[in-house]
């Protein structure tokens, strides 16, 4: 009956340790946020606006004064953004955008968003809205980063 | 046979064949009786007996000698799994199942309903922007109807401060892409040396 007892502690500890080990683990790894992130081709050539989604975009620049008629997606990517290390956007012009963690507060992080000769923003993540940011010159239109929540 | 028949063991068959012979015979009668009366002492003298006897705790003793000892948890649990399986087959293989849909339906709903990490806020927002260094012109902050936030640096000039030939361009036409109705927002100009980094509050 002692085998048994000392047994059922071992496999008890065993499970114990096998259940902290991830979380341990999870503690050690650098904590990181999704981003989505889209680089957007707005120009004034055409009217073609791709994919159709981006039609609310459009209404939205719209009313903000901008005559853009063609709006065009690049990319689309979601990208988990650290504290550590920077997360490289290359953008079509050449350059790159860098996104960084600067924090987590109260379950809400920041990101800063750099992109050469153009300002550097902090962004506070949120579960609605988007950021739409002037990432540069390209073909005859501009570019334009748009930071969100990640897409389900 | 008057034994039996004393002590209500017989059919009523027998019972009626030994009442017929009781009735003719004296002797069987006597002993019968005598019978009757024994009986009668031995169960008064056993509840006399049983009442001496305490009888309290008596289930934990004998419990205590069924299993003197307690098995380990998980022998325990086994037993239990092993018998709710054996008895409860059905209803067991029924939970169980009715558990797994439940967590295999239910998981996924809850963890798409979750926010991802880092999104505790309602909205996006823009916390501050700091000009690129040597900026010419400070950016503009548009708030959109739905929530969004567009940062448009209105007009960039190549090194030599003049504008570049796509800036002109766009001058002419648009404005670097906005209307220039006197609606748009526009450049504001040089900004200071030490431009003041906006934070917190709507844009």
């Amino acid at each position: 009956m002692r085998r048994n007892v000392s047994s059922g502690r071992l496999l008890l500890a065993v499970l114990g340790l096998g259940l902290l080990m991830p979380v341990v683990g999870q503690a050690q790894e650098e904590q990181k946020v999704s981003v989505q992130v889209e680089v957007v081709l707005a120009s004034k050539k055409g009217s073609e606006v791709e994919p159709p989604e981006l039609a609310k975009m459009k209404e939205q620049f719209e009313k903000q004064n901008f005559n853009f008629t063609s709006f065009k997606r690049l990319s689309n990517e979601k990208l988990e953004v650290g504290a550590k290390t920077a997360t490289e956007v290359k953008l079509p012009n050449g350059s790159n955008a860098s996104l960084l963690l600067l924090g987590m507060k109260d379950g809400t992080a920041t990101v800063r968003v750099a992109i050469p000769r153009q300002p550097t923003l902090d962004v506070e993540l949120g579960r609605q809205g988007a950021v739409y940011q002037k990432a540069g010159k390209y073909v005859g239109g501009e570019l334009i980063l748009v930071l969100s929540p990640p897409s389900k | 046979m008057l034994s039996p028949y004393v002590d209500g063991e017989l059919t009523p068959a027998e019972r009626v064949n030994v009442e017929r012979h009781l009735g003719a015979c004296r002797d069987c009668t006597g002993r019968a009786a005598d019978l009757r009366a024994e009986s009668g002492l031995l169960r008064v003298g056993l509840d006399m007996a049983v009442d001496d006897v305490d009888f309290k705790d008596f289930a934990q003793k004998v419990m205590a000698r069924v299993t003197p000892e307690k098995p380990p948890l998980l022998e325990r649990l086994k037993l239990a799994l092993s018998e709710m399986f054996l008895y409860q087959r059905t209803a067991m293989v029924s939970s169980l199942a009715t558990a797994a849909v439940l967590v295999l339906v239910g998981l996924p709903l809850l963890l798409s309903d979750r926010a991802p990490v880092g999104y505790g806020a309602e909205r996006m927002t823009v916390k501050s922007i700091q000009p690129y260094r040597d900026a010419r012109v400070a950016p503009v902050v548009m708030e959109t109807d739905n929530g969004g936030t567009i940062i448009w640096l209105v007009d960039e000039e190549t090194q030599d401060g003049s504008p570049s030939e796509e800036d002109e361009e766009l001058e002419e036409d648009i404005g670097g892409g906005l209307r220039d109705n006197g609606k748009g927002p526009k450049p504001l100009g040089k900004p200071k040396t030490e431009v003041e980094r906006p934070s917190g509050g709507p844009l």
